[in-house]
């Protein structure tokens, strides 16, 4: 008897923690988390952190809201130049149009660094020989899948009156030999993108027009590569 | 009796199991799992802000929203969850004193990413005749009169160079115009590069006021007369020194858990004489 009443004992103790765990865990809004998709970035980013030094608008009457879908919109442009550079079927002149948009995406002096969790060498490389080096990897095949959702920070005024934001994404990349796997990573990519306002002439009149510029890159290896 | 020790162990693995499921759960090789890990990652600085602020604009509000799901955690395990499970424990007395502390109704506690609480400390790699040196960097956010802001290099540690001081003021730069981006942290401080390659400029990039210590000066030297040529930022870690009795550091874990990215390693409280302390060794980079 006493041992059925000290295993209820213990059995209702089991039944509070858990219950106990459930409840307060932060964990319980993972059970909502369904797929995400790149349209679903935050929108209508009221944020004293970002508004209150820069106070008023965006230049050029932007909203932070266009910015961030210009941004994402330039990321995804960057991302289809990709997959054109590592299409085998791509001919040499739609490769050479595809390093060309890419690079026009980037401000000039842009800097992609290359480092991985797994080893202490960073590699710094201008936009173009990064591309290049893209262009010239050697697989039958390539699939390259990006994250479905996106992390795109904060705009920040510059002091030197331009501003600036972050996008981070994750991407996976497959190499196929002979329709076997021979290469595999996975990195997390950080963009920093800028805001360009410039005037434009339409009929005798300048017009002020604005667009986003991509600019340095992190790309750091998060996962071991397989190869 | 040996019956009761069964059931213990099994209670023990049961919770062992709950435990580790709920707060260490790790991202299997699946793209569901894998975007799941990447919305509560904390993957930028920005967002650790983000989070702690519990701002109406943050990442994962989006989340929730863009999925239609009423969002209803409360700022306190929103600030528990940028805890370093690893290191800290997450009953500690200290972290529960921490967050009662800055959620207080009557006055919370924020942090401002164009305050004076929080400096990143990068630890920079150089070549220095055919070797490799590390040398601390302090860096922080400066306002500007037109309500900019940019990374300004305010402290140096140790650096090992033999003292070689030619320049003992900084040169007026020639364009007031290049700055260390105030996102520049995002990229690994990868403008460190431009900004010392950059000689006719290099004082942009140096709070001035700082010149007059002998390590900031020397630095400067070496970079200016190409001593030392920079390589790359090998580690970041944020020093926060808030509501001047709060001192945390941050760095980046990145890690198959949930519990990942940019979180708070160690925290102690002080008292103010102790945060001046802190502050001032952290600057003169001892």
């Amino acid at each position: 008897m006493r041992y059925f009443m000290r295993s209820a004992r213990s059995l209702g103790l089991l039944i509070l923690l858990f219950v106990s765990l459930l409840v307060s865990s932060f964990s319980k809004i993972y059970a909502h988390s369904g797929p995400v998709h790149a349209g679903d970035v935050v929108t209508g980013y009221a944020n004293k952190d970002t508004v209150r030094p820069a106070s008023g608008a965006l230049p050029g009457n932007v909203s932070n809201d266009e910015f961030r879908k210009k941004a994402l919109a330039k990321i995804k442009e960057f991302q289809g130049c990709l997959f054109i550079l590592c299409d085998i079927t791509s001919g040499n002149v739609a490769l050479d149009n595809a390093v060309d948009q890419a690079t026009s995406l980037f401000i000039d002096g842009a800097i992609i660094e290359v480092s991985s969790l797994h080893s202490d060498e960073k590699k710094h490389l201008k936009v173009r020989d990064f591309l290049e080096k893209f262009r010239n990897l050697h697989y039958d095949r390539v699939v390259i899948t990006f994250s479905h959702v996106d992390y795109v920070s904060n705009i920040r005024k510059g002091s030197d009156g331009k501003y600036y934001g972050l996008v981070s994404f994750e991407q996976t990349f497959r190499g196929y030999n002979d329709g076997r796997l021979v290469y595999e990573d996975e990195t997390k990519k950080t963009t920093e993108v800028q805001l360009i306002v410039y005037d434009r002439n339409l009929r005798g009149n300048a017009i002020q027009q604005w667009d986003v510029m991509l600019s340095d890159v992190e790309i750091l290896g998060t996962k071991r590569p397989k190869a | 009796m040996a019956k009761t020790g069964v059931l213990k162990f099994l209670i023990f693995i049961s919770f062992s199991i709950c435990h580790h499921r709920l707060f260490s759960q790790v991202f299997s090789n699946n793209d569901d799992a894998k975007e799941k890990h990447f919305v509560y990652e904390v993957k930028e600085i920005d967002e650790f802000f983000e989070r702690f602020n519990d701002e109406r604009g943050s990442f994962i509000r989006g989340v929730y929203k863009a999925h239609h799901v009423k969002f209803n955690i409360p700022r306190q395990r929103l600030i528990w969850s940028l805890f370093n499970y690893e290191n800290m424990s997450r009953d500690s007395v200290m972290m529960k004193k921490f967050i009662s502390d800055v959620t207080k109704k009557q006055k919370p506690i924020y942090l401002h990413y164009y305050g004076d609480d929080w400096y990143a400390e990068l630890t920079c790699k150089f070549k220095y005749n055919a070797t490799s040196i590390v040398i601390p960097v302090i860096m922080k956010i400066e306002m500007t009169q037109n309500k900019g802001s940019k990374w300004m290099i305010v402290g140096v540690g140790s650096s090992g160079l033999k003292p070689k001081i030619v320049v003992t003021e900084m040169a007026q730069s020639k364009v007031k115009m290049n700055i260390i981006s105030p996102t520049s942290n995002g990229t690994n401080f990868v403008s460190l590069k431009r900004a010392f390659d950059d000689k006719e400029n290099l004082s942009d990039y140096f709070e001035s006021t700082d010149m007059k210590n002998s390590k900031m000066l020397e630095f400067y030297n070496a970079i200016l007369n190409g001593d030392i040529d920079f390589t790359d930022v090998v580690k970041i870690k944020y020093h926060f020194l808030l509501a001047g009795r709060w001192l945390f550091t941050v760095e980046d874990f990145i890690r198959k858990d949930l519990n990942s990215g940019w979180l708070i390693n160690h925290m102690e409280k002080v008292s103010s004489a102790g945060m001046d302390n802190y502050r001032s060794k952290l600057l003169s980079g001892n």
